[in-house]
């Protein structure tokens, strides 16, 4: 394999991870944006969204439904991103709602009770839920080759699927109007509700959003390990955390550049450095560190003067 | 644009002994805006100056400059000769510039004498050893410097006093000015900066925040100090010299009759004659 | 006469009573092996709470009869301490959970120095115990180097790490350090998991058990006729650590350090432009709470003999966030009744022992929306003792005329 074609392995490899971190990364920094809030229960709606896609499978394979895999997709695509977003406003309106005023390690604590709550609770209900658990395979599961380099149809397929959700969530952001609204909001809370934007029903929106794309990345991580566990959502939590941070906290774009940054920087380590498999997310987290002391706006991130 | 009649003498290698703070050229910028414009001031020592301006012209930011909060892109500034340029702000107010802030900015939830005590901590002695090992000297220091944030309450608001063990949350506004000002004080600076200190406040209450400051004026044989202020008839009362800044540019200077008859300083607040 | 004796002697007995009544509950807490316990406690501390919320003037009255005799308190209260392994002569399993309950609370004044006094949010206190642990086992195992110097080690390289990132810590605020703190935590895990000189995922084994001047810690202790687990050894050197950092850390509340950290908490730009050198001061609380932390840690591996990553984890250096949360944040006292609270509770709750954590969580969700400033209220600075001190070595005015001219006014 030429030098070449080793680097295009890596880097469609490390799209792909880098692919499921931002779409977690950019409901990071939508929270962060509308609430002013680290919503450190995001990496479990992420597992939720998952376990919800197998159950409702389940369902149907109990119900005797034989259907085409592209039916049974949808239907636990969307299954999974109707009831995991609805989790979410509830949980929002529960626990994250009184403590919004709060500072924000306040919020941030909040959340994280909040996670492991969730994250126990799968875990004891889900029948011997510590236990991993298959999941279905509806996607082709051969690959092709260009030259050297092996690219899964599945990969192809669930990266198809990230790009179509970030591309409708930029749409839905920017066209239409309650993507105005989340955006008044996310500059300005007070202004926005002086303009007459109902400031509940923008954050239960966003929340809505939020936990909706965590579902879908959720479920694009059992299609492609095709095997998901209770505590896969505190991971992916930190690191969509980290993707969001470094992109720009409440920049959308931000958190898709940091996601994708964090993907190609594991594989790349894990590859590249000597030790580097083991030791891959050091390393990145090792970035993820140097930005934030050297760069802490992101990326992308603007600098912001505070008032004296 | 005035011309500096004190740079001429320094050009000569005269060093005026009466200045105890002055500016070069102090010029920032934040992006393409620029916010101070070349300004060259100075203050003579136990001077009260005068600092106006319509909002926007860079008086704060100039405080802010001044503290060490923001790094000027051209220019410098010195505090008894030494030049201030680049050093951080805690150096700044250890050398002596103090400062109260536009919105009053109190730890509501530490006490009133708390809040007070920081304007002097740094000339403490006893820290980290001490305060586990060597009480007794902590003591002593605490006391002593308690006494005189108590004498400065005395002056201001006999009642803060008594209160003086309260969270400063529990003071109404006129009164955490007050504060502001005693913590400034404390640490007898050589130059303080009192950034609209009146704003808010009812007339009654400016007229003895103006009393206030001149009995303090009196009783520390006058500590120079710039303030910022909207209210003409504070400066009027309080002020010997004004400064007006416009866009960052300093329009005018002079005592308070001969700046408010100023053209361009009127132009500037009450915008063209038609 | 006599009547005026019985009087004064009416306040310190009443004072023992009630440090003697609250102490029995928590002893009958513990070793009460039904779970019914808990439910039948809960119900008398919450209509205890109750009544003193109706009636304000019977909590103020035993808060005064509790100030006028500090003396009796303290001296109840070391009593106490002193006699628990004897309480707990049968049940060395919970001596064990009460030692492990002060190294959490050695550990959480370390955190607390960071997190409530100066306002910097350390979540990777987990990974700075690790290091204490593992410092004080390698060096153990490795060099056999005896605990009395294993464990101020442990202390000293948790310190020196915390230097290392000193170009984070002070660059980043707020959210940003948490994350910054978070990356170290999961950091710090991954590589003591991995690398073969700590033991990788087995971890340390048989670290040497503790031993001081040819004393073993490991025997039983006897007193008299008395024999105490083994534990008692522990109990008693820890209650020493634990008192000294307690000491240490409220004596630094009450002094020059106490409220130069407080302002830099409440509003760095004002202690910046007060003197304060923000980046110095975060340097040394940063430096200063994760020795603590480290301490605790590497008395720990002596402990059990024993330490393996996922003990570190992340819930870990949660566990010790909340407890300085929920005990009262720059708050002592409360910081030790935070530290008991969630380190017993859910061991007696072991038998629903599955729930443990979904019950932690809800109730970390809930006490924080319903009392985000901790248990106890915060008590403002008060150099009220520091005063009297120096009056009082003035010579000048006895104590009781301070007391006196403290009431009148």
């Amino acid at each position: 394999m030429s030098a070449l074609e080793v680097l295009a392995q890596q880097v469609i490899n490390g799209l792909m991870l880098g692919m499921m971190y931002s779409i977690v990364g950019v409901g990071f920094t939508l929270y962060f944006g509308v609430l002013d809030i680290i919503n450190f229960s995001h990496g479990e709606f992420y597992m939720l969204g998952a376990f919800i896609a197998l159950i409702l499978n389940s369902i149907a394979g109990a119900a005797g439904w034989s259907v085409s895999p592209i039916f049974m997709l949808i239907y636990i695509f969307l299954g999974s991103m109707i009831l995991t977003g609805a989790v979410g406003v509830v949980t929002q309106r529960l626990c994250v709602r009184p403590v919004s005023k709060a500072p924000m390690l306040i919020s941030l604590l909040v959340t994280l009770g909040l996670g492991i709550a969730i994250r126990e609770a799968v875990r004891i209900f889900y029948p011997r839920g510590a236990d991993p658990k298959h999941f279905p395979t509806f996607l082709p599961t051969d690959s092709f080759k260009l030259g050297h380099v092996i690219i899964r149809y599945d990969s192809l397929i669930i990266f198809g699927m990230g790009v179509v959700s970030i591309v409708l969530t930029s749409l839905v952001i920017n066209r239409t109007k309650i993507g105005s609204a989340i955006r008044a909001v996310a500059q300005d809370g007070e202004a926005a509700m002086m303009m007459g934007v109902d400031l509940d029903r923008t954050v239960d929106i966003t929340f809505f959003i939020g936990s909706v794309l965590a579902a879908v990345a959720g479920i694009m991580n059992g299609l492609y390990y095709r095997t998901i566990m209770f505590n896969m959502g505190g991971m992916a939590g930190v690191i969509g955390f980290s993707a969001a941070v470094m992109g720009g906290l409440g920049n959308v774009y931000g958190a898709i550049v940091g996601g994708m940054l964090f993907g190609l920087l594991e594989t790349f380590c894990a590859a590249v450095l000597p030790f580097g498999a083991e030791n891959k997310r050091v390393f990145a987290f090792l970035v993820v560190i140097l930005f934030m002391t050297f760069k802490p706006t992101g990326i992308l991130g603007e600098k912001v003067y505070e008032r004296v | 644009m005035d011309t500096n009649p004190s740079a001429a003498g320094e050009i000569l290698g005269l060093v005026p002994v009466d200045r105890v703070f002055w500016t070069d050229n102090l010029s920032i910028s934040f992006g393409g805006l620029v916010a101070v414009e070349r300004v060259n001031m100075q203050v003579s020592y136990g001077e009260i100056l005068g600092l106006i301006g319509p909002n926007g012209s860079g008086k704060t930011t100039f405080f802010n400059i001044i503290t060490g909060l923001y790094t000027p892109s051209e220019g410098d500034f010195f505090l008894e000769g030494d030049s201030l340029l680049g050093k951080p702000p805690h150096m700044i107010a250890r050398k002596g510039i103090a400062r109260t802030f536009q919105m009053s900015r109190l730890c509501l939830d530490l006490s009133i004498l708390d809040n007070v005590l920081i304007g002097i901590h740094y000339r403490q002695k006893s820290w980290l050893l001490d305060s586990i090992l060597r009480r007794r000297r902590l003591a002593s220091e605490v006391a002593g410097v308690r006494e005189k944030a108590l004498q400065l309450f005395r002056v201001f608001n006999k009642e803060l006093v008594d209160h003086a063990g309260e969270p400063a949350g529990s003071l109404p506004l006129i009164d955490r000015r007050r504060v502001e000002i005693c913590r400034a004080m404390l640490g007898e600076p050589k130059l303080l900066l009192l950034d609209e200190p009146s704003a808010g406040m009812n007339p009654e209450e400016k007229e003895e925040l103006m009393k206030d400051i001149r009995t303090i004026q009196g009783a520390s044989n006058g500590i120079s100090t710039i303030i910022i202020e909207h209210d003409m008839a504070v400066i009027k009362s309080i002020t010997e010299r004004v400064i007006a800044l416009n866009y960052g540019c300093r329009i005018a200077e002079g005592t308070f009759d001969k700046v408010s008859r100023d053209p361009e300083l009127r132009e500037a607040y009450l915008g063209k004659q038609v | 006469m006599a009547k005026e004796k019985r009087k004064s002697l009416m306040g310190p007995v009443s004072v023992l009573a009630l440090e003697a009544i609250v102490y029995g509950l928590f002893v009958a807490l513990l070793l009460v092996p039904t779970i019914w316990i808990i439910a039948a406690e809960v119900a008398l501390v919450g209509g205890i709470v109750f009544y003193l919320w109706r009636r304000p003037s019977s909590g103020k009255r035993i808060g005064e009869l509790f100030n006028a005799h500090k003396k009796t308190v303290w001296v109840g209260i070391i009593v106490l301490i002193l006699t628990t392994p004897f309480c707990m002569a049968y049940s060395p399993y919970w001596l064990f959970i009460i030692i492990t309950a002060g190294l959490f609370t050695i550990a959480a004044l370390g955190l607390n120095l960071q997190l409530g006094s100066t306002g910097m949010v350390n979540l990777a206190g987990a990974a700075f115990y690790a290091i204490g642990a593992y410092t004080a086992g390698l060096l153990a195992l490795n060099w056999s180097w005896p605990p009395w110097l294993t464990i101020p080690a442990g202390a000293v390289v948790a310190g020196l790490f915390s230097i290392l990132l000193f170009i984070p810590i002070f660059k980043t605020t707020g959210s940003y350090l948490a994350l910054v703190t978070i990356a170290l935590q999961f950091m710090v895990v991954i590589l003591l998991d991995n690398q073969e000189w700590t033991g990788g995922p087995q971890g340390l084994r048989n670290i040497p058990l503790f031993s001081i001047g040819g004393y073993s810690f490991t025997a039983n202790l006897r007193i008299g006729p008395l024999e105490l687990p083994f534990y008692a050894n522990f109990y008693y050197l820890l209650v020493l650590i634990a008192a000294a950092v307690a000491i240490v850390c409220h004596r630094l509340y009450q002094s020059w350090v106490g409220l130069t950290l407080s302002i830099i908490r409440d509003d760095e730009i004002v202690a910046k432009t007060s003197g304060v050198s923000v980046v110095r001061w975060k340097m040394t609380t940063f430096a200063l709470g994760n020795c603590f932390i480290g301490l605790a840690g590497a008395f720990y591996s002596h402990l059990v003999g024993f330490i393996s990553p996922p003990t570190f984890s992340f819930e870990r250096s949660l566990l010790l966030a909340s407890i300085v949360i929920l005990g009262g944040m720059d708050n002592v006292m409360g910081i030790i009744f935070g530290a008991l609270l969630l380190i017993i509770l859910p061991e007696k709750l072991r038998v629903i022992s599955d729930y443990r954590f979904l019950i932690y969580g809800i109730v970390l969700v809930i006490m924080l929306i319903l009392r985000p400033k901790g248990l106890f209220p915060f008590k403002v600075r008060d150099f009220a003792d520091l005063v009297g001190m120096a009056r009082k070595k003035k010579g000048k005015v006895p104590w009781t005329r301070i007391l006196q001219r403290r009431v009148r006014s």
